[in-house]
């Protein structure tokens, strides 16, 4: 097979979304919002022979050596997993390292509270992790994610990308940019967990792109209807063409990007603005140029000669006492190497 | 081609869907494992302990001995010696194992 990045179109990660709804129907009885784990996972092993598998191990983290930055990750045929088996998609829910770290040291402290007949109190582990959010998206849009969008949208249609020789295609959300095959896989889960016209009867009927404020009833309605986090809320906002405001997620922020954007736009103008200045000097410069070039090529006393013309000769008046006077200092002057005196006297 | 024999991870989610179509956290939650866990199983990326087994064929009610085997991957010549001859025990084949070993 012959692996290429190809751009695909968002009808296409439509169609296949509404191939999967139809199934998951036919398996549920219904259409339902969230979406079940287990019917999702059904569908997954009837339609593609795929297993879902919930690692909670660190078994990802080992593999791509990293502390559960990978979120989850699809093993395709032929690509054998952490496990040794491939046709299995892995959901990351190992806690991150800190927490996991922490557990024992807990589990020590109350049992010390408890011999030593203390009270036991509340004891929690504050995640250090405070920069990273290891559960952006929930399980069924890492699922979806990788099903739809990696294995049938990607995979089986031979789009690779740059896992070119590796199509195991894990999921960073660390990454501050997202490449297209993520982009891609993430818009057609959300067209299958939260579809456009749901969306649409959620916010009442508005139509993108409107303006969207994201505040706590819109959140609380999204998660109600479609067990959706803020990320996942926010991130099928943008793809369907909304405009956000106050979102959690910089990258769906439509006030910093019309910000931005203004920015850009200033820029772009004081850029344009120092050119011209820019090609004004060069202008001055080259008339300057000009100006040094032709003194270069004539005389400098070539204009006074003529000026001079009208008041005859100054010196007439005064005889001859001058004219042998200054007639020793012409070996002087032929001495400074003066072209121009050459040149006037040959003249 | 003779048929491929039922995996212990196939049999698990014939046996759950039978059941009254029971959730995977469901499950976990009556055997008293984590999810993750029987999702690893389910897909034979696992292989459980003959005591979860054990608790698996109490709650669907099966049998024992064939859910071992199935879960312990036994070859597929000593399974079907284990068909023919039912009414052996399991200890008398786990010493077989061990001495063919």
């Amino acid at each position: 097979m012959t692996w290429r990045q190809r751009l695909l179109l968002k009808s296409q990660a439509m169609n296949i979304a509404e191939e999967l709804s139809k199934e998951y129907i036919r398996r549920a009885g219904k259409e339902e919002f969230p979406r079940n784990t287990d019917v999702m996972m059904d569908v997954a092993a009837t339609l593609f022979g795929l297993d879902v598998v919930f690692d909670d191990q660190g078994m990802l983290d080992s593999r791509f050596g990293d502390d559960h930055r990978i979120i989850g990750c699809l093993f395709p045929e032929g690509h054998a997993s952490p496990w040794g088996r491939d046709k299995l998609v892995v959901v990351n829910v190992t806690p991150p390292r800190c927490c996991r770290e922490a557990e024992p040291r807990i589990e020590a402290e109350k049992r010390r509270r408890r011999e030593a007949g203390e009270r036991e109190g509340i004891l929690m582990h504050v995640c250090k992790e405070d920069t990273f959010d290891p559960r952006p998206y929930n399980k069924n849009h890492t699922i979806a994610h990788e099903i739809i969008g990696h294995y049938a949208l990607h995979f089986r249609k031979g789009v690779g990308g740059e896992h070119f020789r590796r199509p195991t295609y894990c999921r960073n959300p660390q990454a501050t940019r997202k490449p297209p095959l993520e982009w891609q896989a993430d818009y057609a889960a959300g067209e299958f967990l939260m579809p456009r016209d749901k969306v649409i009867w959620i916010l009442d009927g508005q139509q993108p792109p409107a303006v969207i404020n994201i505040d706590d009833g819109l959140k609380k309605r999204f998660r109600e209807y479609f067990d959706a986090s803020q990320a996942m809320m926010e991130l099928r906002l943008i793809y369907l063409g909304y405009k956000l405001i106050n979102p959690v997620y910089k990258w769906a922020d439509y006030t910093k990007q019309e910000e931005d954007r203004r920015g850009e736009v200033q820029k772009k103008l004081r850029g344009r603005e120092q050119e011209r200045e820019r090609q004004e000097r060069l202008k001055a410069a080259k008339a300057f140029a000009d100006i040094g070039r032709k003194l270069k090529q004539g005389s400098p006393f070539d204009g006074i000669g003529d000026a001079f013309a009208g008041f005859g000769d100054p010196f007439a008046g005064l005889g001859d006492p001058f004219g042998q006077a200054f007639k020793g200092f012409d070996g002087i002057f032929s001495g400074f190497g003066g072209r121009n005196f050459r040149n006037q006297r040959r003249k | 081609m003779a048929e491929k024999p039922e995996t212990f991870g196939q049999l698990l989610r014939r046996l759950r869907k039978e059941n009254g179509d029971m959730s995977l956290r469901d499950l976990a939650g009556k055997l008293g494992v984590s999810f993750p866990y029987l999702s690893q199983i389910e897909a034979d990326v696992a292989k459980p302990s003959e005591e979860l087994v054990a608790k698996i064929a109490k709650l669907f009610n099966q049998d024992v001995e064939k859910l071992t085997f199935s879960a312990r991957n036994v070859a597929d010549q000593i399974r079907e010696i284990k068909e023919k001859f039912p009414n052996v025990s399991m200890p008398f084949f786990r010493k077989a194992l061990k001495d063919d070993k």
